[in-house]
């Protein structure tokens, strides 16, 4: 696979955080985040709450979709989004507002 | 009306029909690229063809990256080119250098190409056993090994351009193995420095017709990706813009271009205008349903900024609740980013519907 068009993925269970980070362009973005789904879905049948932390400097439209279908797992009070993009980045910004809108998932916003 | 950019672009699907693959390129030269590029060249050559491949473009590229590095007017002159014909590879360069070069470079590859390849490797022994070489490769090390891979004479020309000369030259590879190629079988040289000089002089700086699966697709990203940055001197906005659009249409073509004999045909061209950058792309598609895009792109082309926001949303959120790569809004985004029209054009042939689409990003200035 082209790790260049990839994301970095973890899932720290420790502190229920999931962190995705870099740039997400693949074109198969349904069977790449399919992990992560089960990730959560795992976490979230014995805990209450998963944090997913998003460093991302681009996405495609495909990811853009799965980031929907990632957050709608955690609506209705099961966690968090943590979207950092660089400060003067109007467009990133924008983009993780745009997911907020979509999602009833609470969103922190980080200028970094 | 056909736009212009789009004529281009069909008048190249039929001026390089018969070609597997082709590649302009005419961007940032760096080692790194020299294996994407050979990814590109394709199909399913035995193993010792690839390695042969990947020696002449790693060479090839090198060579510009040593002679085009020092002043602006070189670099803009520089040029890359592939073409995969039915049994033939063609790998073609063109770059600016001084008389003196051009003195030496004549006389290096007018005695190279008397000789046979036994003689070839006699001659690569001794001025590697004499120790002549120097930092540049003076002594036509590279020449001999581009002349030996290739199992080829080396096609050149010079062109004069101000106070120097424009260095073409071509390599020709089988890509059958044990296969030789005769005269008759190549495409002079003269008739390529046409092809690429036109592509430059339609400020083309990247152009490939080729296959457009998963691997190919995601050569020409990462090719993208490098380049997006010198691309656009304004920050931001305009290189999120120019790599988005290419992002979004190649991976159209991916996903939607129809698979004909094992190959998903498609055409991808970046160029500079004088509003903007603008991207075109062209494939078959795997939907006979043309009307149904022709009335998807020109209800996304007759709605406004403000509707275009909220179609996107709905659009996005509506097709999250469906199983499948494909977000359906990849158009909208473009359309809304780039605030231009989306240019596109449906015809008809044999092989079926081809559409080509194409996209300005207009300069953004702040």
């Amino acid at each position: 696979m082209d790790k260049e068009l990839l994301p970095i993925i973890k899932f720290e269970e420790s502190i229920g955080t999931l962190y995705i980070s870099g740039v997400s362009m693949m074109e198969n973005a349904l069977d790449y985040y399919l992990v992560c789904k089960n990730h959560i879905d795992d976490y979230l049948s014995n805990n209450d709450k998963v944090i997913i932390d998003f460093n991302l400097s681009y996405f495609n439209s495909s990811s853009a979709k799965q980031f929907i279908q990632l957050l709608s797992k955690i609506e209705n009070n099961k966690g968090k989004a943590v979207w950092r993009y660089p400060e003067d980045n109007i467009i990133l910004h924008d983009r993780g507002r745009e997911l907020e809108i979509l999602v009833d998932v609470e969103f922190e916003f980080v200028a970094e | 009306m056909i736009s212009d950019n789009i004529k281009y672009i069909l008048d190249l699907k039929e001026e390089f029909s018969n070609d597997l693959s082709i590649l302009f390129y005419h961007g940032i030269f760096s080692d790194m690229f020299s294996d994407t590029i050979v990814s590109l060249a394709d199909n399913d050559e035995q193993k010792t063809i690839k390695k042969k491949i990947s020696f002449l473009v790693v060479e090839v590229f090198q060579n510009i990256v040593r002679h085009g590095e020092s002043e602006d007017k070189l670099i803009k002159e520089n040029v890359f080119g592939m073409r995969n014909k039915e049994n033939i590879l063609e790998i073609f360069s063109s770059n600016i250098v001084d008389k003196n070069i051009h003195d030496l470079l004549e006389q290096k590859l007018s005695h190279i190409n008397t000789l046979n390849l036994q003689e070839l490797k006699m001659m690569y022994r001794s001025i590697l056993s004499s120790g002549e070489f120097g930092e540049k490769g003076g002594a036509g090390l590279g020449l001999i090994e581009m002349a030996r891979k290739s199992g080829n004479k080396i096609q050149y020309s010079f062109d004069p351009y101000d106070d120097s000369y424009k260095f073409n030259y071509q390599l020709d590879l089988s890509t059958i193995k044990g296969k030789e190629i005769t005269d008759n079988d190549k495409t002079n040289i003269r008739e390529n420095v046409r092809l690429y000089s036109s592509a430059l002089q339609n400020d083309i700086l990247f152009f490939y017709k080729g296959d457009f699966k998963r691997e190919s697709s995601n050569a020409l990203l990462k090719i993208l990706k490098e380049n997006t940055q010198t691309y656009s001197k304004n920050k931001d906005v305009n290189n999120f813009k120019i790599f988005h659009t290419g992002v979004e249409l190649i991976q159209n073509i991916c996903r939607h271009g129809k698979e004909i004999n094992g190959v998903i045909e498609g055409i991808f061209s970046l160029k500079k205008t004088k509003k903007g950058y603008y991207i075109c792309t062209g494939n078959y598609i795997k939907s006979n349903d043309f009307s149904a895009i022709e009335k998807h792109i020109s209800k996304i082309n007759e709605v406004d900024k403000e509707q275009l926001n909220k179609i996107y949303l709905k659009t996005l959120k509506e097709n999250s609740k469906i199983e499948s790569n494909n977000a359906g809004v990849g158009l909208l985004d473009l359309r809304r980013y780039n605030e231009s029209l989306i240019d596109y054009e449906i015809i008809k042939d044999d092989l079926g519907f081809y559409l080509s689409l194409g996209m300005l990003m207009p300069d953004f200035q702040e």
